[in-house]
Protein backbone atom coordinates (compact mmCIF):
# COMPACT_ATOMS: atom_id res chain seq x y z
CA UNK A 1 0.00 0.00 0.00
CA UNK A 2 2.84 2.63 1.09
CA UNK A 3 4.06 2.71 -2.69
CA UNK A 4 0.93 3.37 -4.27
CA UNK A 5 -0.23 5.50 -1.20
CA UNK A 6 2.52 7.97 -1.85
CA UNK A 7 1.60 8.13 -6.15
CA UNK A 8 -2.02 8.30 -4.98
CA UNK A 9 -1.45 11.38 -2.55
CA UNK A 10 0.26 13.30 -5.62
CA UNK A 11 -2.53 13.02 -7.94
CA UNK A 12 -4.61 16.06 -9.11
CA UNK A 13 -7.91 16.30 -10.44
CA UNK A 14 -8.25 17.65 -14.16
CA UNK A 15 -10.86 17.88 -17.18
CA UNK A 16 -11.77 14.54 -18.56
CA UNK A 17 -10.78 16.10 -22.17
CA UNK A 18 -7.55 16.92 -21.31
CA UNK A 19 -6.70 13.99 -19.28
CA UNK A 20 -8.10 11.90 -22.48
CA UNK A 21 -5.52 14.52 -24.86
CA UNK A 22 -2.92 13.57 -22.58
CA UNK A 23 -3.21 9.76 -23.53
CA UNK A 24 -3.76 10.41 -27.49
CA UNK A 25 -0.31 12.25 -27.29
CA UNK A 26 0.56 9.44 -25.44
CA UNK A 27 -0.63 6.93 -28.25
CA UNK A 28 1.13 9.03 -31.09
CA UNK A 29 4.56 8.81 -28.97
CA UNK A 30 4.14 5.34 -29.22
CA UNK A 31 3.23 5.40 -32.48
CA UNK A 32 6.52 6.78 -33.06
CA UNK A 33 8.63 4.64 -31.46
CA UNK A 34 8.67 5.69 -28.26
CA UNK A 35 8.84 2.88 -25.81
CA UNK A 36 6.58 4.33 -22.68
CA UNK A 37 2.85 2.43 -21.43
CA UNK A 38 0.32 3.73 -22.56
CA UNK A 39 -2.80 4.13 -20.03
CA UNK A 40 -5.63 1.89 -20.49
CA UNK A 41 -8.88 3.19 -19.81
CA UNK A 42 -12.49 2.58 -19.02
CA UNK A 43 -14.47 5.12 -20.10
CA UNK A 44 -17.63 4.88 -18.09
CA UNK A 45 -20.79 6.07 -20.47
CA UNK A 46 -23.83 7.84 -19.57
CA UNK A 47 -25.39 5.24 -21.43
CA UNK A 48 -24.23 2.65 -18.29
CA UNK A 49 -22.03 0.77 -20.72
CA UNK A 50 -18.54 0.83 -20.72
CA UNK A 51 -15.85 0.81 -22.90
CA UNK A 52 -12.04 -0.32 -22.15
CA UNK A 53 -8.70 0.48 -24.19
CA UNK A 54 -6.44 3.03 -25.25
CA UNK A 55 -7.21 6.19 -26.84
CA UNK A 56 -5.80 6.77 -29.66
CA UNK A 57 -7.37 10.28 -31.07
CA UNK A 58 -9.06 13.04 -29.68
CA UNK A 59 -10.71 15.79 -31.97
CA UNK A 60 -13.09 18.01 -32.85
CA UNK A 61 -15.08 16.86 -35.84
CA UNK A 62 -17.85 17.72 -38.18
CA UNK A 63 -19.97 20.85 -39.42
CA UNK A 64 -20.90 21.52 -35.82
CA UNK A 65 -17.65 20.75 -34.05
CA UNK A 66 -18.27 18.14 -31.82
CA UNK A 67 -15.40 16.03 -29.76
CA UNK A 68 -14.94 12.65 -31.33
CA UNK A 69 -12.51 10.27 -29.50
CA UNK A 70 -11.23 7.08 -31.18
CA UNK A 71 -10.57 4.24 -28.33
CA UNK A 72 -8.55 1.12 -29.98
CA UNK A 73 -10.61 -1.75 -27.55
CA UNK A 74 -8.75 -4.13 -25.94
CA UNK A 75 -11.69 -6.88 -25.49
CA UNK A 76 -11.41 -9.17 -22.19
CA UNK A 77 -12.27 -12.96 -22.77
CA UNK A 78 -11.71 -14.85 -25.67
CA UNK A 79 -11.73 -12.34 -28.84
CA UNK A 80 -8.41 -10.48 -28.73
CA UNK A 81 -8.94 -8.51 -31.64
CA UNK A 82 -6.38 -6.76 -33.11
CA UNK A 83 -7.87 -2.87 -34.28
CA UNK A 84 -11.49 -3.09 -33.02
CA UNK A 85 -12.18 0.29 -33.22
CA UNK A 86 -14.73 2.53 -31.29
CA UNK A 87 -15.90 6.42 -32.37
CA UNK A 88 -17.11 7.69 -28.87
CA UNK A 89 -18.50 11.11 -28.80
CA UNK A 90 -16.90 12.66 -25.75
CA UNK A 91 -20.77 14.14 -24.59
CA UNK A 92 -21.47 10.62 -23.98
CA UNK A 93 -18.55 10.32 -21.68
CA UNK A 94 -19.41 10.60 -17.89
CA UNK A 95 -16.18 9.47 -16.35
CA UNK A 96 -13.16 7.72 -16.98
CA UNK A 97 -11.10 5.04 -14.83
CA UNK A 98 -7.26 4.22 -15.85
CA UNK A 99 -6.55 0.89 -14.86
CA UNK A 100 -3.01 0.95 -14.91
CA UNK A 101 -2.28 4.46 -13.08
CA UNK A 102 0.70 2.85 -11.25
CA UNK A 103 2.66 2.56 -14.54
CA UNK A 104 1.58 5.63 -16.06
CA UNK A 105 0.92 8.58 -13.35
CA UNK A 106 4.52 9.81 -14.27
CA UNK A 107 3.52 10.09 -18.11
CA UNK A 108 -0.07 11.69 -17.45
CA UNK A 109 1.42 14.08 -14.35
CA UNK A 110 3.87 15.84 -16.70
CA UNK A 111 3.45 18.87 -14.42
CA UNK A 112 5.02 16.69 -11.75
CA UNK A 113 7.22 14.74 -13.23
CA UNK A 114 8.21 13.75 -9.82
CA UNK A 115 5.95 11.55 -9.87
CA UNK A 116 8.01 8.63 -11.66
CA UNK A 117 7.59 5.27 -8.73
CA UNK A 118 10.86 5.12 -6.65
CA UNK A 119 11.26 1.62 -7.99
CA UNK A 120 11.48 2.85 -11.50
CA UNK A 121 14.21 5.26 -10.52
CA UNK A 122 18.04 4.06 -11.24
CA UNK A 123 20.75 5.14 -8.85
CA UNK A 124 23.81 6.79 -10.24
CA UNK A 125 25.79 4.05 -9.81
CA UNK A 126 22.95 1.86 -12.38
CA UNK A 127 23.75 5.02 -14.60
CA UNK A 128 27.31 4.92 -15.05
CA UNK A 129 26.62 0.90 -15.91
CA UNK A 130 24.68 1.38 -17.60
CA UNK A 131 26.77 4.12 -20.12
CA UNK A 132 29.14 1.46 -20.18
CA UNK A 133 27.21 -1.36 -21.31
CA UNK A 134 25.76 0.91 -24.00
CA UNK A 135 28.54 2.47 -25.55
CA UNK A 136 29.98 -1.17 -25.80
CA UNK A 137 26.34 -2.02 -27.40
CA UNK A 138 27.14 0.95 -29.99
CA UNK A 139 30.47 -0.67 -30.72
CA UNK A 140 29.68 -4.37 -30.91
CA UNK A 141 26.03 -3.49 -32.67
CA UNK A 142 26.67 -0.29 -34.66
CA UNK A 143 30.41 -1.07 -35.28
CA UNK A 144 31.57 2.43 -34.22
CA UNK A 145 33.41 3.06 -30.93
CA UNK A 146 31.53 5.89 -29.53
CA UNK A 147 32.67 7.66 -25.47
CA UNK A 148 29.62 8.09 -23.40
CA UNK A 149 29.97 10.84 -21.00
CA UNK A 150 27.90 12.39 -18.51
CA UNK A 151 28.38 15.86 -17.41
CA UNK A 152 28.61 15.85 -13.66
CA UNK A 153 25.99 18.34 -13.19
CA UNK A 154 23.55 15.94 -14.64
CA UNK A 155 24.73 12.92 -12.74
CA UNK A 156 24.24 14.89 -9.48
CA UNK A 157 20.49 14.73 -9.59
CA UNK A 158 18.45 12.91 -7.74
CA UNK A 159 14.78 11.06 -7.44
CA UNK A 160 12.64 11.14 -11.03
CA UNK A 161 15.41 13.30 -12.65
CA UNK A 162 17.50 10.01 -12.82
CA UNK A 163 15.17 8.01 -14.89
CA UNK A 164 14.89 10.18 -17.23
CA UNK A 165 18.34 11.32 -17.80
CA UNK A 166 18.62 7.40 -17.96
CA UNK A 167 15.89 7.05 -20.41
CA UNK A 168 17.74 10.11 -22.17
CA UNK A 169 20.61 7.55 -22.49
CA UNK A 170 18.72 4.76 -23.74
CA UNK A 171 16.87 6.51 -26.16
CA UNK A 172 19.95 8.33 -27.52
CA UNK A 173 21.46 5.16 -27.84
CA UNK A 174 19.05 3.26 -30.00
CA UNK A 175 18.71 6.58 -32.32
CA UNK A 176 22.40 6.58 -33.32
CA UNK A 177 22.42 2.65 -33.61
CA UNK A 178 18.58 3.33 -35.76
CA UNK A 179 21.01 5.92 -38.10
CA UNK A 180 24.28 3.44 -38.00
CA UNK A 181 22.09 0.76 -39.42
CA UNK A 182 21.87 2.95 -42.99
CA UNK A 183 25.17 3.19 -45.05
CA UNK A 184 25.58 7.03 -45.05
CA UNK A 185 24.70 7.52 -41.32
CA UNK A 186 27.49 4.76 -40.82
CA UNK A 187 29.77 6.96 -42.98
CA UNK A 188 28.68 9.93 -41.54
CA UNK A 189 28.92 8.97 -37.79
CA UNK A 190 32.53 7.00 -38.15
CA UNK A 191 34.30 10.13 -39.74
CA UNK A 192 32.61 12.73 -37.63
CA UNK A 193 31.73 11.33 -34.63
CA UNK A 194 34.28 10.47 -31.49
CA UNK A 195 32.16 10.99 -28.20
CA UNK A 196 28.24 11.84 -27.15
CA UNK A 197 28.14 14.15 -24.18
CA UNK A 198 24.54 14.43 -21.70
CA UNK A 199 24.54 17.94 -20.43
CA UNK A 200 21.57 19.61 -18.48
CA UNK A 201 20.49 22.53 -20.60
CA UNK A 202 17.44 25.69 -20.36
CA UNK A 203 15.12 23.42 -23.22
CA UNK A 204 16.19 20.09 -25.20
CA UNK A 205 18.30 20.10 -28.10
CA UNK A 206 21.38 18.64 -29.66
CA UNK A 207 24.57 20.53 -31.13
CA UNK A 208 27.46 19.57 -32.09
CA UNK A 209 30.87 20.40 -30.55
CA UNK A 210 33.79 19.04 -32.60
CA UNK A 211 33.38 15.52 -32.55
CA UNK A 212 30.87 15.56 -29.82
CA UNK A 213 27.27 14.81 -30.06
CA UNK A 214 26.05 17.49 -27.30
CA UNK A 215 22.71 15.95 -25.56
CA UNK A 216 21.19 19.21 -24.18
CA UNK A 217 18.59 17.39 -21.05
CA UNK A 218 16.06 19.82 -19.11
CA UNK A 219 15.47 17.23 -15.86
CA UNK A 220 13.58 19.02 -14.82
CA UNK A 221 10.54 18.73 -16.87
CA UNK A 222 10.50 14.94 -17.12
CA UNK A 223 9.58 13.55 -20.82
CA UNK A 224 8.99 17.58 -22.37
CA UNK A 225 12.94 18.05 -21.37
CA UNK A 226 14.04 15.98 -24.05
CA UNK A 227 14.13 15.01 -27.59
CA UNK A 228 12.49 11.92 -28.64
CA UNK A 229 11.75 9.23 -31.16
CA UNK A 230 11.48 10.95 -34.38
CA UNK A 231 11.96 14.31 -33.29
CA UNK A 232 15.60 13.15 -31.91
CA UNK A 233 16.75 11.44 -35.01
CA UNK A 234 16.15 14.07 -37.39
CA UNK A 235 18.00 16.78 -35.15
CA UNK A 236 20.80 14.64 -35.01
CA UNK A 237 20.61 14.13 -38.77
CA UNK A 238 20.31 18.16 -39.32
CA UNK A 239 23.75 18.33 -37.46
CA UNK A 240 25.75 16.27 -40.35
CA UNK B 1 24.62 -2.34 31.92
CA UNK B 2 23.73 -5.77 33.11
CA UNK B 3 25.77 -8.89 32.71
CA UNK B 4 24.17 -9.92 29.28
CA UNK B 5 24.44 -6.54 27.85
CA UNK B 6 28.18 -6.40 28.49
CA UNK B 7 28.69 -9.72 27.26
CA UNK B 8 26.80 -9.11 23.81
CA UNK B 9 29.11 -5.97 23.58
CA UNK B 10 32.18 -8.16 23.99
CA UNK B 11 30.53 -10.92 21.23
CA UNK B 12 30.08 -7.99 19.04
CA UNK B 13 33.74 -7.08 19.39
CA UNK B 14 35.66 -10.09 19.08
CA UNK B 15 33.37 -12.26 17.25
CA UNK B 16 30.22 -10.94 15.68
CA UNK B 17 31.83 -7.89 13.44
CA UNK B 18 34.92 -9.49 12.88
CA UNK B 19 32.91 -12.54 11.54
CA UNK B 20 30.75 -10.39 9.22
CA UNK B 21 34.09 -8.32 8.23
CA UNK B 22 35.80 -11.70 7.11
CA UNK B 23 32.82 -13.04 5.07
CA UNK B 24 32.36 -9.78 3.45
CA UNK B 25 35.87 -10.12 2.46
CA UNK B 26 36.07 -13.64 1.50
CA UNK B 27 32.43 -13.95 -0.29
CA UNK B 28 32.84 -10.47 -2.37
CA UNK B 29 36.55 -9.83 -2.16
CA UNK B 30 35.71 -6.38 -0.53
CA UNK B 31 37.69 -5.16 2.38
CA UNK B 32 35.51 -3.00 4.65
CA UNK B 33 36.04 -1.88 8.14
CA UNK B 34 33.24 -2.20 10.91
CA UNK B 35 32.54 -0.24 13.54
CA UNK B 36 30.10 0.95 15.82
CA UNK B 37 30.26 3.54 18.14
CA UNK B 38 30.05 1.54 21.35
CA UNK B 39 30.28 5.12 23.63
CA UNK B 40 26.28 5.50 22.00
CA UNK B 41 25.06 2.75 22.46
CA UNK B 42 26.16 3.36 26.42
CA UNK B 43 22.82 1.87 28.46
CA UNK B 44 20.77 1.25 25.83
CA UNK B 45 18.59 -2.43 26.15
CA UNK B 46 20.11 -5.20 25.03
CA UNK B 47 16.94 -5.45 21.57
CA UNK B 48 19.06 -2.27 20.38
CA UNK B 49 22.31 -4.16 20.94
CA UNK B 50 20.92 -7.20 19.14
CA UNK B 51 20.36 -5.23 16.31
CA UNK B 52 23.50 -3.94 15.30
CA UNK B 53 24.42 -7.59 14.00
CA UNK B 54 20.83 -7.02 12.54
CA UNK B 55 22.04 -4.10 10.51
CA UNK B 56 25.36 -5.12 9.72
CA UNK B 57 23.89 -8.21 7.93
CA UNK B 58 21.59 -5.87 6.14
CA UNK B 59 24.48 -3.96 4.89
CA UNK B 60 26.46 -7.16 3.89
CA UNK B 61 23.41 -8.05 2.02
CA UNK B 62 23.49 -4.94 -0.16
CA UNK B 63 26.98 -4.81 -0.46
CA UNK B 64 26.77 -8.76 -1.83
CA UNK B 65 23.71 -7.45 -4.24
CA UNK B 66 25.82 -4.65 -5.55
CA UNK B 67 28.61 -7.05 -6.53
CA UNK B 68 26.49 -9.29 -8.55
CA UNK B 69 27.97 -6.81 -11.50
CA UNK B 70 31.27 -6.71 -12.15
CA UNK B 71 31.58 -3.11 -12.70
CA UNK B 72 29.26 -2.21 -9.92
CA UNK B 73 32.05 -4.62 -7.94
CA UNK B 74 35.00 -2.72 -9.15
CA UNK B 75 33.40 0.94 -8.32
CA UNK B 76 32.65 -0.28 -4.59
CA UNK B 77 35.94 -1.96 -4.00
CA UNK B 78 37.12 1.63 -4.89
CA UNK B 79 34.96 3.80 -3.63
CA UNK B 80 33.73 1.91 -0.06
CA UNK B 81 35.91 1.76 2.86
CA UNK B 82 34.04 2.16 5.71
CA UNK B 83 30.60 1.86 7.93
CA UNK B 84 30.03 3.23 11.05
CA UNK B 85 26.80 2.47 13.55
CA UNK B 86 25.68 5.05 15.95
CA UNK B 87 22.77 4.99 17.88
CA UNK B 88 20.24 7.56 17.41
CA UNK B 89 19.10 8.87 20.79
CA UNK B 90 16.88 11.10 19.47
CA UNK B 91 14.86 8.96 17.08
CA UNK B 92 16.81 10.79 13.74
CA UNK B 93 17.02 7.73 11.75
CA UNK B 94 19.65 8.59 8.51
CA UNK B 95 22.16 6.63 6.28
CA UNK B 96 24.30 8.34 5.07
CA UNK B 97 27.26 7.59 2.35
CA UNK B 98 30.11 10.54 2.46
CA UNK B 99 34.02 10.47 2.10
CA UNK B 100 34.11 6.65 1.27
CA UNK B 101 31.81 5.56 4.55
CA UNK B 102 28.74 4.42 4.60
CA UNK B 103 26.88 5.96 7.56
CA UNK B 104 24.42 4.58 9.87
CA UNK B 105 22.59 6.37 12.88
CA UNK B 106 19.42 4.62 13.88
CA UNK B 107 17.25 4.40 17.08
CA UNK B 108 18.06 0.67 17.01
CA UNK B 109 15.51 -0.91 18.94
CA UNK B 110 12.78 0.82 17.23
CA UNK B 111 14.00 0.14 13.60
CA UNK B 112 16.94 -1.15 11.91
CA UNK B 113 17.76 0.17 7.77
CA UNK B 114 17.03 -2.58 5.28
CA UNK B 115 19.07 -3.54 2.55
CA UNK B 116 17.32 -2.49 -0.24
CA UNK B 117 17.67 1.10 1.31
CA UNK B 118 20.87 0.91 1.78
CA UNK B 119 21.82 -0.38 -0.98
CA UNK B 120 20.09 3.10 -3.19
CA UNK B 121 22.46 5.29 -0.75
CA UNK B 122 25.69 3.53 -1.46
CA UNK B 123 24.71 3.65 -5.30
CA UNK B 124 23.64 6.94 -5.39
CA UNK B 125 27.22 7.93 -2.80
CA UNK B 126 29.84 6.02 -4.91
Amino acid sequence: MSDNWHLLAQLRPKPLRQLLEQAAALWQRAANGEKIPLPMVALHLVSGRELSGNVIRLELVGRNPEPLLLLHRIAPGERFPDADVAYVPLVSIEAVTITNMTQVAYLLQSDTPQLVPEGMQPTRLKIREQTVQLAERLNTIGGVALQLEIDADALSQTGAALFHLNAALEETTQTLLDILETLVGKETLSAHLRSVRFMLADSPGVRLDGTTLIIGLNLAQGHQGRLQGQLLRRAIEDLF
Amino acid sequence: MGLREKQLIHDLKTTIVPKIAEETKELMDVLIEWEFDEASFGDKNIAALESIETTFYQVQIAIRDICMKEFSKGVLKEGMKKVTLTYSAAGENSTLFADNTLKLAYKLDETYPMSYDIQRVIEDGL
